[in-house]
């Protein structure tokens, strides 16, 4: 197998996602050393699993109008040009960008010099996204959002899937619209939507399978009994029962002693018996009334049953007032309407003679 | 009284609690046990668990296996190890030396299991043997200190002992009607019928009866989880609503 093949196949190619961490940033590092410095890119990449999928986690899309809040740039509105997966960073129309040499194999169509200005992606996190609202006398508003929330999801014909509305936190009655995404164009080998969509198996049954009987047999060989090595195993019941060993006997003495023990705890009462608590709460009582400091009586009167907090009993005193308030008012409207629509009858009936 | 006197004076009064305060068991404190693991139905099995293939007769001793002097798990040796001091000559010369606990093999009885057991211990275990009256009180003891000295083989043994006094203590589950065991009395098709085989023959006899009714392919096994644990009434009464031959089993 040539080195080439062996890099991209799964199987036999150096899969970085089976190693741990550690050992992967020794073989990213080997690959950005082996890079020519123009290729080597200003940011570290991102890991598979902490990279941006969605975009409620990129906020931006391409041909969103931005505005850059860090570096040289700060303060300029420019459009997102396009997404850098590997490192969580968009490029822009107009950024910091870092010179780099270029050898002649990678020249691009129309380039004439060596050395040429690379733009640098930025962070989503450093730009705030511009949108345009609409004011009374029809003038329209640029407005930069600060933060943004996502609520809500509605399907999007452009994008093909579902999208979050994208609103302006603390004013979520505003709503920055997703760009329009360029339109992808049919070539000759794809299929027509509809086709792909068109249904063309229909079960015969629900319990018979139209497969034949040994299509399993075909996929697999059937004596090869063991396990595939990166399946995952569970334990069953028999596994846990050849783990664990059994617990140790008791012996009649160690049962006798147990069950002694039991029917003492049994027979214990569970509530002290009336007398006991009258004895101890004449003592307390008793304690408590000596109490001469008065500091010290007024922290013990806040600690009773019936203590209440004067702050909340002018609340409570308030809240009273403020529902016989509205009591009142309900009244006082009932009896308004029934006014008013009494004599609106009656002019009603004056017109009509 | 002069007599009995005399006899009570020739025996050595019993003082152990004196001895085992003096005997901390060191070897077999320090022993740093795992963890036991608690696993549950479905857990992901890591490949590295290795899985035995048989269930272990016997619970795990508590103090876990010797370190040092491995044949200390093999016999009644006590907590007692090899251990190591200096042979001191006249002129005051230190070489390196060691001491073997006093190991003697010996066949003892044992009343539980009714058979004579043969195995190596120490002599000073053979002493508290007798004075617990009998190998089956001594490795039975409940103080920390016995279960700490017992050792492997001791706690195997233990168990076995405990084991058998439970099934001794056990009703037996048949009656003798004189040559024959028998394991149920009912009524069988309106007739009174005495079983005098076990539950597995009765099985046996209902598992072809069972099988017909069933879709292809229904094994023994299956069949024997989910009737195993029912008690002869139920099994009896399937017997009777499948009309099964049981002239072979009753008496």
């Amino acid at each position: 197998m040539s080195s080439l093949a062996k890099q991209g196949s799964k199987r036999y190619g150096r899969e970085l996602s089976r190693y741990p961490h550690y050992i992967r940033k020794m073989f990213d590092q080997m690959q950005e050393r082996a890079q020519i410095p123009a290729f080597r890119s200003e940011y570290r990449q991102v890991d598979e699993n902490e990279r941006y999928n969605n975009p409620r986690q990129w906020l931006v899309q391409p041909g969103d109008t931005v505005m850059i809040t860090k570096g040289k740039f700060a303060g300029t509105l420019t459009k997102v040009v396009a997404l850098q997966k590997e490192t969580n960073r968009v490029f822009l129309e107009q950024s910091e960008t870092k010179r780099v040499v270029v050898p002649k194999q990678f020249w691009q169509p129309g380039q004439t010099s060596h050395i040429i200005d690379y733009p640098l992606p930025q962070h989503p996190k450093d730009l705030k996204v511009v949108g345009t609202i609409v004011n009374d006398d029809g003038t329209e508003k640029k407005i930069a959002a600060d933060k943004l929330v996502f609520k809500g999801e509605y399907w999007d014909e452009d994008y093909q899937k579902m999208m979050p509305y994208r609103r302006i936190k603390y004013n979520e009655n505003i709503i920055i619209p997703w760009p329009r995404p360029d339109p992808v164009e049919d070539c000759i080998y794809s299929t027509d939507k509809n086709l792909v969509n068109e249904r063309t198996f229909f079960p015969n049954s629900i319990i018979y399978s139209d497969s034949p009987i040994d299509l399993i047999n075909s996929m697999r060989h059937p004596l090869m009994k063991r396990p595939y090595k990166w399946d995952k195993q569970y334990l069953t019941k028999s596994d846990i029962k050849r783990l664990v060993p059994p617990q140790p006997l008791l012996s009649d003495n160690k049962k006798a002693g147990i069950l002694e023990r039991q029917q003492i705890k049994e027979n214990l009462p569970s509530k002290p018996l009336p007398e006991t608590i009258n004895l101890v709460g004449d003592k307390v009582s008793q304690f408590l009334n000596n109490i001469t400091d008065p500091h010290l009586a007024k922290f013990i009167n806040k600690n009773s049953p019936d203590y209440k907090d004067p702050k909340d009993l002018f609340i409570e005193k308030q809240k009273k007032l403020y529902d016989e308030k509205i009591k009142e008012n309900q009244q006082l409207n009932k009896i308004k309407s029934f006014v008013e629509a009494k004599y609106k009858l009656k002019r009603t009936k004056n017109l009509h003679i | 009284m002069e007599s009995i006197n005399r006899v009570i004076g020739s025996v050595r009064l019993f003082s152990t609690s004196a001895i085992n305060n003096a005997r901390a068991y060191r070897n077999v404190v320090n022993r740093q046990l795992k963890k036991p693991v608690e696993y549950q139905i479905g857990d992901i099995r890591n490949n590295r668990l290795w899985v035995p293939k048989e269930v272990s007769k016997y619970p795990a001793y508590p103090y876990g296996e010797s370190r040092i002097f491995k044949r200390s798990d093999r016999g009644l040796f006590g907590g007692q190890v090899i251990t190591t001091g200096n042979k001191v000559s006249e002129m005051g010369n230190r070489t390196r030396r060691t001491w073997l606990p006093n190991v003697i093999s010996k066949n003892l009885w044992s009343s539980a299991l009714n058979r004579m057991i043969k195995m190596k211990l120490t002599a000073r275990v053979l002493r508290t043997i007798t004075k617990e009256g009998g190998l089956d009180n001594y490795v039975t003891k409940e103080k920390e200190a016995r279960i700490k000295e017992l050792g492997i083989f001791g706690w195997k043994l233990r168990h076995d002992i405990l084991k058998a006094r439970e099934m001794s203590n056990k009703p037996l589950p048949y009656k003798f009607e004189g040559e024959y065991k028998v394991y149920y009395e009912g009524t069988y098709n309106g007739e009174e019928i005495k079983l005098i085989r076990g539950k597995r023959e009765i099985l046996k006899k209902l598992f072809p009866y069972v099988k017909l009714n069933s879709p292809e392919g229904y094994s023994f096994s299956t069949f024997n989880i989910a009737h195993c644990k029912k008690s002869y009434e139920e099994l009896v009464k399937e017997c009777e609503s499948l009309n099964v031959d049981l002239s072979e089993v009753k008496l």
